[in-house]
């Protein structure tokens, strides 16, 4: 199985991880999902979760000033976001536990 | 780097295209989040970005897919052509049904190569339906041909009082054309069923769809043509009425027994 394959029902989850470690702006958040190993994830797939949770009202944004180069929009989880989060971390856990014992007989 | 910071403008600009149709704001805000590793990207490497990063329609359609936005909608004059002209034809075909009515449906000698004409005017029909319902609920492509403008311009030269009545008296013809299509179910004797189904679905269609015209121009792609059979079922009754004694018997209104030619 391709890994952008099973990326593609978790990203939400992952972006919401990485945004609840520390508020981010996008570019920001692409770097963070790529330090911790998502390597398979477009660029462009990552700034279109970001809108899609935006706009279903998981998350915050405000701009921050910058001295060097443009206004940056920062995102944040809310509480909406942060209860999202919690239930999807959730039910990946229990998916991910029963996928380790199925395939440690492998 | 100037080079280098235009290939960036070039790029996003490129983008911004692919999401024109999305809400102004949420054009600005995807570009806000994209540009700083788009401007980044393009001062680090010579390669030009369409390389690295994937062609700017292709990055534009990730985002989209990814974000949940509609596939971008149809754009060029060929297809807005197809979806007009389809829509003129098969409303014209549509006075020309409604006239008919009985008689095709009824498989009457008289209606001719009407069914031929029908059944071509609901094929273009419906494959411009699908094609309007990706256009875009503005429908730019279709209202950017040359001949909408045209059109346009000509019924805005009307006086400003005319244009403000049609728009007064149009949901009472949203009811209206719904009441006329069903009459003929009410004034035939023994409709088949199918008939009666059609006639009523379509009268209901009439109604439901008038209002939707006004905030989302696809539904013109449906309500046109169900004005059309109208308009044709009007000019059938009329017909009928002028050229028929109407007389009042135990079984019901009677006044079917000749046909207008």
């Amino acid at each position: 199985v391709e890994i952008s394959q099973l990326l593609k029902g978790v990203l939400d989850l992952a972006v919401l991880a990485v945004l609840h470690e520390q508020d981010g702006y996008g570019y920001d958040v692409v770097r963070r999902l790529r330090a911790a190993g998502l390597d398979d994830i477009g660029d462009a797939s990552v700034y279109g979760t970001l809108r899609r949770l935006f706009n279903a009202g998981l998350l915050t944004s405000y701009v921050v000033a910058s001295d060097e180069g443009p206004h940056r929009k920062y995102y944040s989880l809310n509480d909406a976001g942060r209860q999202s989060m919690t239930e999807s971390a959730r039910t990946w856990r229990g998916f991910a536990e029963t996928m380790t014992e199925l395939v440690e007989k492998v | 780097m100037s080079a280098m910071t235009d290939s960036a403008g070039e790029y996003l600009a490129a983008v911004r295209k692919h999401l024109a149709d999305l809400p102004p704001d949420e054009v600005a805000d995807i570009l806000a989040d994209i540009s700083p590793q788009i401007q980044e990207a393009a001062g680090e490497s010579d390669v030009p970005l369409a390389e690295r990063l994937g062609p700017p329609r292709q990055y534009a359609e990730e985002l989209r897919a990814a974000a949940g936005f509609p596939s971008p909608p149809l754009t060029g004059a060929v297809i807005a052509r197809f979806a007009v002209y389809s829509l003129v034809f098969a409303s014209v075909v549509a006075v020309w049904a409604g006239y008919l009515n009985m008689w095709a449906t009824r498989q009457d000698a008289r209606a001719g190569i009407a069914p031929a004409f029908i059944v071509l005017a609901a094929l273009l029909l419906g494959a411009s339906v699908v094609i309007a319902s990706r256009l875009g609920s503005s429908v730019s492509s279709v209202v950017a041909l040359p001949e909408v403008q045209w059109a346009r311009t000509s019924i805005a030269r009307a006086p400003a009082g005319v244009r403000a009545y049609y728009r007064s008296v149009q949901p009472g013809w949203w009811l209206a054309r719904g009441l006329l299509i069903a009459l003929p179910v009410l004034t035939i004797h023994g409709p088949s069923a199918l008939w009666v189904v059609f006639l009523l679905a379509q009268a209901v269609l009439a109604v439901l769809v008038g209002p939707r015209t006004r905030t989302d121009r696809r539904w013109l792609w449906i309500s046109v043509p169900i004005t059309g059979y109208a308009i044709g079922t009007a000019v059938l009754l009329l017909a009928i009425w002028s050229g028929n004694e109407v007389t009042l018997t135990g079984d019901g209104i009677s006044f079917m027994d000749r046909w207008p030619m």
